[in-house]
């Protein structure tokens, strides 16, 4: 039914959409929300826990509830790459490479690229950091042959989609996409700045160009709080 | 003048119906002839015309000196997909996929107490929206909470005549021709608040899939505005992504 609670957490997720209550900052406190809903505590507190969540609200010790910065959104059926996607937010977005190697597609990477086993793979691995906190790892898998001499600086300093047009004549066109949800590993977790066990986004990506070509086949590991998809 | 079925029909659309709400589990014995013959008021002999249909069918299978049980269904992953710019319905993807549908009703009136639906539907702030609460099972096992809100205004009062766990909402919207074609869609993965974990028989904390999804009717109006909590460990997400008509 029409609950109290249901209704105190319909109206907060509205006041924090109008940005009545604004991101970062804290809320009201809990006997102000209570008047202001003219509810109970109880009833409340039932609310707060369910926007907290779903992401809405923090919950820091002795300090009180804050709203809950926006996240991050991809659009779904829009392909973009994750450079376009962050560097849209006025916060400061970084690449950090974590290892960047050749490797002979082994049976897993040869069926996901639709490749023979052995053929030459550029294997690209990417930190991503925004307002200095991990929030994405991007694993790559791209066939060499597309771009034989591509260099580790070209994957820091530019958006990687950019150097594969510009430098080598691979445009990009669009991708399917698969979306899991899963334990973090243990590295993951380690370059996450998470708890082992905590639970992540795995993004799967299949990339195809524009002569409808498998060029690249990615694994995002993306932190569940930090992001929206959008249609 | 409206033909009663067989009894024996009637028996086994009622042990199915147990079977899809989970009331008997996968790998459960049912209860004996004996029992289910009294506790349904029949003979001995329709029960065991029920079973047999149930078992032809493959929803229960004899295991000779213990009884009957029900089967277990290899589990399928449930996969929604954007692409299809139609509307195909949940029941309608399920069966697709060869799974058994079905609802069960958790709340179903009228409201003018959330302004933020109010919003979503553009629509008054004091205009009654119709709130539709399901709990939605594959196979009998509850994967999606549903939380449906129209507004009030392009509905009849025989919405009340129907019974939305069996009938599909969709229909009865097209029927006053307001179908929603074009939907809208922002999809986030939280952790799953106590209410709704209890639906979905998982432990609150348990990540979900929240999807608040928007429906717009041939005229452009919005028509629909539908919260739903899903199982992760039930579906999988498929979408394709293409690149605009006008990019470089």
């Amino acid at each position: 039914m029409m609950n109290i609670d249901i209704i105190v957490a319909s109206e907060m997720r509205n006041l924090i959409e109008k940005g009545v209550f604004k991101a970062s900052e804290k809320l009201p406190s809990e006997r102000e929300l209570c008047e202001l809903f003219n509810c109970s505590r109880t009833m409340l507190r039932k609310s707060l826990n369910t926007l907290e969540k779903e992401g809405w609200i923090e919950t820091i010790d002795k300090k009180g509830h804050f709203v809950s910065m926006p996240r991050y959104q991809l659009k779904l059926n829009a392909f973009q790459s994750n450079s376009s996607i962050l560097n849209s937010y006025n916060v400061t977005a970084q690449k950090k490479l974590i290892e960047f190697s050749m490797m002979s597609a082994n049976v897993d990477i040869a069926l996901k690229l639709d490749v023979p086993l052995g053929t030459d793979v550029i294997f690209i691995k990417r930190l991503r950091i925004v307002d200095n906190k991990p929030v994405m790892i991007e694993s790559s898998y791209i066939l060499k042959e597309l771009c034989p001499d591509l260099k580790e600086e070209y994957v820091i300093d530019y958006s990687f989609y950019e150097v594969l047009a510009e430098r080598y004549g691979v445009n990009v066109d669009r991708s399917k996409q698969t979306i899991t949800v899963e334990k973090a590993t243990k590295e993951e977790a380690r370059l996450l700045d998470i708890d082992e066990n905590t639970h992540i986004i795995n993004k799967k990506e299949f990339v195809y160009s524009d002569i409808n070509q498998l060029i690249e086949y990615t694994e995002n590991i993306m932190l569940i709080e930090r992001f929206e998809l959008i249609k | 003048m409206i033909k009663q079925e067989p009894l024996y029909i009637q028996v086994k659309e009622s042990i199915s119906k147990k079977i899809n709400l989970g009331d008997y589990l996968p790998g459960e014995m049912i209860p004996s002839e004996r029992t289910m013959a009294e506790e349904y008021g029949v003979h001995r002999e329709t029960i065991k015309r029920a079973i047999s249909l149930l078992v032809e069918e493959g929803l229960l299978h004899s295991v000779q000196g213990k009884g009957t049980f029900v089967t277990k269904r290899k589990a399928k992953i449930y996969e929604e997909s954007y692409n299809s710019g139609n509307n195909v319905g949940i029941t309608a993807k399920l069966k697709l996929q060869g799974m058994i549908p079905s609802n069960k009703i958790i709340a179903i009136n009228t409201t003018t107490s959330l302004p933020r639906i109010a919003k979503k539907l553009k629509i008054r702030t004091d205009s009654e929206i119709f709130a539709l609460y399901r709990l939605r099972y594959a196979d009998g096992v509850p994967f999606t909470v549903e939380y449906a809100y129209f507004p009030n205004d392009i509905l009849d009062d025989d919405v009340y005549k129907f019974d939305f766990s069996e009938v599909s909402f969709y229909d009865y919207l097209n029927s006053k021709n307001h179908l929603p074609i074009e939907f809208g869609r922002v999809l986030k993965v939280v952790l799953c608040p106590e209410r709704e974990a209890e639906f979905l028989d998982i432990q609150t904390g348990t990540p979900v899939y929240l999807f608040e999804d928007m429906g717009r009717d041939s005229d452009g109006r919005i028509v629909e505005f539908i919260r739903t909590y899903t199982r992760t460990d039930q579906v999988k997400l498929t979408f394709n992504s293409y690149k605009k008509m006008d990019d470089r």
